[in-house]
């Protein structure tokens, strides 16, 4: 059974997840735009990601379910 | 209780803002050929693709679903309905990659299908995904119906046929652009309204502590399970079907795909990964409804939690969470239409009905079947409003996916997968599931009586499994080269250079 203080934590983080991603898309799209009209006009190719971004992407996905696992341990 | 005047006057406002900004994208966007409509033309940024992305995987249901999730397992409930709900986009990865690689032209993914196999795969693609796309439609707009009529007190269908209006007016204009910045404007709203009320209702609850303490005297003996993160009671009822059906449901989504194929393709993997984990904690904070809950009644059935918690907020409180609603709400409804448009202009019209259909008429069918499908999706809500629980909806939802997602796999990576294999075993996967699902709620048959969770696991095996005996007896022998394009100089906007969008 968890405590408390790990219920209160539990919500104070979920808060404060939301408004960092919240925060981080918004950053995105006052940087980027819409659409990439340069390149469009530009007409130069866009290749697929390189094998490092994927990489990335799965490390974070790899934090993420560890993350749930380390709460459910801790949290029991 | 909102009441019904404040309630009609928040749709008006809301309907009025969507329509208006769509018609603005609609001009700023160009958005008068058939490329525009579906995919954007392939060259969305990675922040509004991402916004788009996670507000359509923040269903309307989540505000019912999760409560109800709490409410029968208590703190566990939350991560069993939140993991499997953001486990597609990271089971997507695989295949997207795969098919921007293989098919960076596509429209719609189902066209993969006509290249790969040929029209009888390409058809029972269709079949599954309409009933699919149609059925999230149901699930979403069942929660507008019952949230926002239960609060307002204002009659579920007409609040249905209100948001479904809107929606399919707004689709009609802008089609996937229109669909991709109201999400961006509903996904700002809906994060920054969730921030404030979520703090809000806490408050009115007592705070944290408060809460803690009377969830604890309230569930009694029940106590020590009920705030265990590792109570793993209900994980056959309430975890695994979510798992095996919608956990892999955004394989199949054509909204989905839609956002996959809109994005640069150098942003593929990043905008699934941060799209899927900040979904997980929107839907997490969801939760907090269902403590509040379980805080402030001994008494409340698990499905009514919701809005027997959200009755306990005062009146600007309650306005908030309504907005919240109709934002989580319209963002998912407009995906699926949208979606749905796309499917039955270019894979049912234009692939197997009219060939030599111009950019118009394909474009003019995209737009009449917005508001055909709208039509449809408000008809089939009001049919399952009075028959059907919640979560017995959202859960079979998950159904088609376990058809698709096995034989979809094989055929991306495997040279052998055949177009006889593929199609027996989405075919006869779907026809057992519906018979067993028929069977376990005594519909015509009675037995067997299975779990859900165990026919979802038996469509991905006989899915999976047949595609890939039958294959291995009738082997094709696909050269993935045939259309893969990675050798063209691959445009800023996805396509081929020189290249017909087709």
């Amino acid at each position: 059974m968890m405590s408390q203080g790990l219920f209160t934590g539990m919500i104070v983080l979920f808060w404060v997840a939301e408004a960092l991603f919240g925060a981080l898309v918004v950053y995105w799209f006052l940087t980027q735009g819409f659409d990439s009209d340069a390149d469009t006009a530009a007409g130069r190719p866009v290749e697929l990601e390189d094998k490092s971004e994927t990489l990335r992407s799965l490390g974070m996905w790899a934090a993420f379910f560890g993350a749930i696992i380390l709460g459910i341990v801790v949290g029991a | 209780m909102v009441t019904q005047l404040t309630g009609a006057g928040l749709l008006a406002f809301w309907g009025l803002a969507m329509i208006a900004l769509s018609y603005y994208i609609y001009r700023r966007q160009s958005v008068t050929d058939t490329e525009e409509f579906i995919t954007a033309g392939g060259r969305a940024q990675v922040g509004l693709t991402t916004a788009s992305f996670a507000v359509t995987w923040m269903w309307a249901g989540d505000i019912l679903g999760v409560p109800q999730y709490v409410g029968i397992t208590g703190v566990a409930g939350l991560w069993m309905y939140a993991a499997p709900a953001v486990l597609s986009s990271f089971v997507v990865i695989p295949f997207a990659l795969r098919m921007r690689k293989l098919f960076p032209q596509g429209l719609t993914y189902s066209e993969y299908f006509i290249e790969r196999f040929g029209d009888w795969a390409h058809l029972a693609v269709i079949l599954v995904i309409l009933y699919t796309m149609v059925l999230g439609g149901v699930i979403q707009l069942f929660v507008g119906g019952t949230v926002i009529g239960g609060l307002t007190g204002i009659d579920p269908n007409v609040v249905m046929a209100v948001l479904m209006g809107v929606i399919g007016i707004y689709i009609l204009l802008g089609g996937l652009w229109g669909s991709m910045t109201t999400d961006f404007v509903q996904f700002v709203s809906a994060l920054a309204l969730t921030l404030i009320f979520v703090p809000l209702l806490l408050v009115e609850a007592g705070g944290p502590g408060q809460v803690y303490e009377q969830m604890a005297a309230n569930l009694g003996s029940q106590a020590s399970s009920f705030l265990s993160m590792a109570n793993l009671n209900a994980i056959e009822g309430l975890f695994l079907p979510y798992a095996l059906g919608l956990g892999v449901w955004g394989v199949v989504s054509l909204a989905t795909w839609q956002r996959v194929f809109a994005v640069r393709r150098d942003k593929t993997s990043r905008f699934l990964t941060i799209g899927g984990i900040g979904v997980f904690t929107t839907i997490a904070m969801y939760s907090v409804i269902g403590f509040v809950g379980l805080a402030a009644f001994t008494d409340v059935a698990p499905g009514n939690l919701s809005i027997e918690a959200l009755g306990l907020m005062p009146d600007w409180a309650a306005i908030l969470f309504l907005l919240v609603a109709l934002m989580v709400l319209g963002s998912s409804v407009d995906s699926y239409l949208t979606a749905i448009a796309s499917l039955t202009s270019r894979d049912i019209y234009y692939r197997h009905i009219n060939k030599g259909a111009s950019d118009d008429q394909q474009l003019r069918v995209a737009r009449a079947a917005s508001i055909g499908f709208a039509v449809v999706i408000f008809a089939a809500t009001v049919l399952a409003l009075g028959s059907i629980s919640f979560v017995q909806l959202l859960l079979i939802g998950g159904i088609g996916a376990s058809a698709l997602v096995g034989p979809f796999a094989l055929s991306l990576f495997w040279t052998k997968a055949s177009q006889t294999g593929f199609v027996t075993g989405v075919v006869v996967s779907q026809l057992v599931t519906a018979f067993l699902l028929a069977a376990s709620y005594d519909v015509v048959v009675t037995s067997p009586t299975l779990k859900l969770w165990e026919i979802m696991a038996v469509g991905h095996l006989v899915s999976t499994g047949l595609t890939a005996v039958v294959s291995a007896v009738s082997p094709d022998d696909f050269r993935f080269e045939s259309i893969a394009q990675e050798s063209s100089a691959v445009a800023a906007d996805g396509g081929v250079e020189g290249g017909d969008a087709e």
